[in-house]
């Protein structure tokens, strides 16, 4: 098992230096400098002051270094569109918000997703069943801007709507925009955790229906235990197995599904943050963000494999 | 005493209803030994694992017949009854004990579980959990298993194949029950190994009183152990009785291919095994007549058309063959050689 | 003693004669025997939602590839007939510049599935090449190229996708570009380790020992069960393509107008929505009908092909 935790932790390793390295290549294939976006109205002078400031007049080896160490300190640079602040700053400040949202969808997700492949596994052909199948489609095939725009309307506008000419009050059931209390939450965290709702339930379904049909299963059966029993602690505590290691995964999703959610939901996270720099052409901002968010997804994807090395007893022993 | 009466069940599949069982008489006297034996599909397990109702209750009809323990039919039980009948008055140990265990739970909780599920004190109240924690660890000591209580809280993939089957027999013995049924026990063991479990079993036997349902395709492998012999073959007992029956009066040729197969001691290099050629019937479309007529040597036109009914030939022993009928012209198979004979057509 | 009656007849005809046994009878495998590949097409005719769903797919690539022949004027504006609904001139309304909408996404068609399907079938030659020779050449070779297939898929594609939209020019080229440059991953993965089970196939020894042919083994025995996974890879992994085009669109990294594409024409209908439908419900209706059609067929042809899944 020491020998797999320490592949691992290398593995996410070197996967940050590749993404860190990309993305510094990426910076330097940008045509002109990074202050040359928009407007051209610095002088020559000012420009070089810039150039110097961030070392790139120094030669690219140099510079790359620099970089990995600044990243590496916690430094992600600069944003131009956001009066030079740096990316730091923004992402200890916005960070919460999206950690808090990716949170509840992830943990909203997880759950639905589980009991629902669980329920469709036992009730195999049934109309749970069916509906699992529709819920994993919809949830795997419909872009989130798509579900965000329908449940927008029709839970926010129409269901408030409602709500608020039937009982003549101005208050909103299920607000669509902003982060402010528990309600503000509801949709957008509903929305981003729709995909995992989706691949869980899939894959916890699959992953039941493996279980239900081996030895062990049937040997609880020979042993007198309730059906609950041999449910919960045989078939489902065997079935998460496989289902814990695409948690990784499924993080990733829910933190690249947040992009979109928090500028749809005006949430003053650090997706909306990324896709503003992206439409405002603030390279040094998209790509700070883009590493960070990277290395978090590593990160977590690595967290949740050891976590699994733990739960699972044939791996704890034999790995 | 358990009696299996006319039993049939059927599997609803893909392909068809396939008629597993089709008619199967069995008796099991208390502290008996019976050895059900056949090959691979000729409904031994299906039979054995009905008396649990083990089966997928969605594909799987009980379609006649009755399983009697001391009077009451178990097949008219609900499920919750059932459950109260499983791994207390009759338990159970499958073929291979490297899938039949829980991966991730520890061999003492699954001991333990059976045991809170079932035990209770003196008072008639459910034990706890450090009286069935010592009742396991006295379990896994009877069952020879080294260092009882440390290997408690190991998960099965720490434990060889022979120190799973112990660890299945330890559960099954936990509630003491009248009934020990073992599909196929050895099959997945080594032939050392097999011999200690077969040794095992029959020490629980004799110490606990408990009667014995022995599975298996290996003739050999319950000589030593079973009192009663049934051969099935195609959902069908062909020939049932004590072992002596089965192994020195044997009437029916399908019994005799069986035994010719197993080598015995002093069996000579040179001479070939016999084999019976062929493969037992698709039981989607079970045949009219003797299911075995196809891969007989001794077939008849009449084999072909008609089955034939049990045939009572001693108290114990009873045999399905028209050989046997007193009009039938052919010699009886007890009435040849042994090995070989009837080899060449 | 008594015999058991057939058919309810009381007396039976003894006929004690002997005949020959009939091993050959009982080796017959009495339900129905077919091969392998006429028993995943007969299980695919027979899933009903499989076989709509490759109608729909068949159908969406006749569109793709003739619909902008026969409507080119996916471009033409009509400033005086913006945001129209549904008429008899234009069955799905015109958007903000007057374009007709059907036209448009008859165009839309063409460019997402040909993203789609481009940036697979690409994934699917680097997986196959990459893959086969890690899978033929093993050990330390197939060892070195599975670490970085490790780190490759550790990479979040979406952050790739990002990065190299807003770092080179935008367009269909870039697009399937980032969609490939991590995406061979998955399949590459697969096909080494279908390649590494063929090495050792035990079908293939089954086969040699009762006496089948060379090209037998070859046709009936392994390429199907090689293949089959990767086509169902191949297939579910279309929409994937398509759907990511659609999420670059909402972040303004997709197809930009006045070229149209599923996603922009999603993202634009999103925005005015609920104000203006059907510029909403056009694109999304296809849109969904589309996922919903690779998926299920990949679902099929992976039944299909699963024996033990067959019905």
């Amino acid at each position: 098992m020491r020998n797999y935790i320490i592949k691992r932790i290398l593995l996410a390793i070197v996967t940050i230096f590749v993404v860190m390295t990309i993305t510094f290549f990426m910076m330097h294939a940008i045509p002109g400098t990074p202050f040359s976006t928009g407007n051209d109205t610095m002088s020559a002078e000012s420009l070089e002051v810039l150039m110097s400031r961030y070392g790139l007049d120094q030669p690219l080896y140099k510079q790359y270094v620099r970089y990995v160490t600044n990243i590496l300190k916690g430094d992600f640079g600069v944003s131009m569109s956001n009066g030079y602040r740096s990316v730091s700053d923004i992402i200890l400040t916005a960070f919460p918000v999206s950690a808090d949202l990716g949170l509840r969808a992830l943990i909203f997700g997880t759950i639905a997703g589980i009991l629902l492949g669980i329920e469709a596994a036992l009730h195999r052909g049934k109309p749970v069943d069916h509906l699992s199948t529709i819920v994993a489609i919809i949830g795997i095939s419909v872009p989130s801007f798509v579900l965000g725009t329908v449940f927008q309307t029709i839970l926010g506008l129409g269901f408030s709507g409602w709500f608020k000419a039937a009982f003549h009050t101005d208050f909103q059931v299920f607000p669509i925009a902003r982060w402010q209390s528990f309600r503000y939450t509801l949709i957008p965290s509903f929305v981003l955790g729709m995909g995992t709702v989706a691949g869980l339930a899939r894959l916890m379904r699959t992953s039941m229906l493996d279980v239900i049909g081996q030895d062990y299963v049937k040997t609880a059966k020979s042993k007198g235990i309730s059906n609950l029993a041999i449910v919960w602690k045989h078939e489902v505590r065997n079935a998460m197995m496989p289902v814990v290691t695409v948690l990784g995964r499924m993080i990733g999703g829910v933190v690249t599904g947040s992009y979109i959610i928090e500028s749809q939901f005006a949430i003053p996270g650090l997706g909306k943050y990324l896709v503003n720099s992206i439409t405002a052409r603030d390279y040094t901002m998209t790509m700070g963000l883009t590493v960070f968010y990277s290395i978090f997804i590593v990160l977590s994807m690595l967290l949740v494999d050891l976590m699994y090395c733990v739960i699972d007893p044939r791996v704890r022993i034999t790995k | 005493m358990l009696e299996i009466k006319d039993l049939k069940v059927s599997f609803h599949t893909y392909s068809g209803e396939v008629q597993a069982v089709r008619g199967v008489n069995l008796k099991l006297e208390d502290g008996g030994v019976l050895a059900v034996v056949g090959e691979s599909g000729c409904g031994k397990s299906v039979t054995a694992q009905s008396v649990l109702q083990l089966h997928d209750p969605t594909i799987t009809k009980y379609k006649g017949g009755e399983i009697l323990l001391d009077g009451q039919n178990l097949l008219g039980l609900s499920d919750k009854q059932m459950q109260r009948v499983r791994g207390k008055d009759v338990s159970m140990i499958f073929q291979d004990p490297m899938t039949s265990l829980n991966p991730t739970m520890t061999v003492g909780n699954q001991i333990m579980e059976v045991l809170l599920r079932h035990e209770k004190t003196a008072e008639g109240k459910k034990i706890t959990r450090a009286q069935a924690r010592e009742r396991a660890i006295e379990l896994l000591k009877m069952v020879r298993l080294p260092n009882a209580e440390r290997r408690m809280n190991a998960y099965p993939h720490e434990f060889s194949g022979g120190q799973r089957q112990r660890v299945m027999i330890a559960m099954a013995m936990a509630c003491s029950p009248r009934i020990l049924i073992a599909d196929e026990p050895t099959t997945a063991l080594d032939v050392t190994v097999q011999a200690q479990i077969i040794e095992l079993m029959k020490e629980m036997q004799k110490e606990h009183g408990t009667s014995i349902i022995i599975i298996s395709h290996d003739m050999g492998a319950v000589a030593s152990i079973a009192k009663n012999v049934a051969v099935m073959y195609g959902g069908l007992v062909v020939e049932s009785g004590t072992v002596e029956d089965i192994f020195y009066r044997q009437e029916h040729p399908y019994t005799r291919g069986l035994l010719d197969s197993v080598p015995k001691a002093g069996h000579r290099k040179d001479k070939k095994l016999e084999s019976i050629d062929g493969t037992p019937p698709d039981l989607v479309k079970p045949p009219v007549g003797c299911p075995f007529a196809d891969r007989c040597k001794h077939c008849m036109q009449i084999c072909k058309d008609y089955l034939p009914e049990e045939t009572q030939l001693s108290e114990s022993h009873s045999c399905r063959c028209w050989l046997l009928d007193p009009e039938c012209p052919q010699p009886r198979i007890s009435s040849l050689k042994t090995m070989g004979n009837g080899g060449k057509e | 003693m008594a015999a058991v009656m057939a058919n309810g007849k009381t007396e039976i005809k003894k006929d004690f004669t002997r005949v020959q046994r009939d091993i050959e009878a009982s080796q017959k495998i009495h339900r129905e025997s077919m091969s392998y590949v006429q028993g995943v097409i007969r299980t695919l005719k027979q899933n009903k939602v499989a076989m709509l769903s490759l109608i729909f797919i068949v159908f969406l690539i006749l569109v793709a590839i003739f619909g902008p022949i026969l409507f080119p004027d996916y471009q033409k504006q009509d400033l005086l007939h913006t945001l129209q609904k549904p008429s008899k001139e234009h069955l799905l309304g015109t958007d903000e510049l007057g374009r007709d909408v059907l036209t448009r996404l008859i165009r839309g068609t063409r460019i997402s599935l040909f993203i789609g399907f481009a940036a697979e079938t690409i994934n699917l030659v680097v997986g196959i090449l990459y893959g086969g020779i890690a899978g033929f050449l093993g050990g330390k070779v197939d060892n070195a190229m599975m670490r970085i297939i490790d780190v490759v898929m550790s990479v979040p594609q979406t952050l790739v996708m990002i990065l190299m939209l807003t770092v080179l020019r935008r367009g269909m080229g870039t697009l399937i570009l980032s969609l490939t440059i991590t995406g061979w991953v998955g399949l590459a993965r697969l096909v080494r380790g279908q390649i590494l089970a063929l090495r050792e196939n035990e079908y293939a020894v089954a086969a040699k020992v009762l006496g089948a042919g060379k090209r037998e083994i070859l046709f009936h025995h392994l390429l199907p069960n090689t293949i089959g996974p990767i086509i169902v890879n191949y297939t579910m992994s279309i929409p994937g393509a398509i759907g990511a085009e659609a999420g670059m669109s909402y972040l303004g990294l997709g197809i930009s107008v006045p070229e149209a594409s599923w996603g922009n024409m999603l993202q634009f209908g999103a925005s005015q929505f609920p104000a203006t439908l059907w510029l909403f419900f056009a694109p999304a209706v296809l849109f969904a009908l589309s996922m919903l059609a690779f998926n299920l067929l990949g679902d099929g042809l992976r039944d299909a092909l699963d024996p033990r899944m067959r019905r």
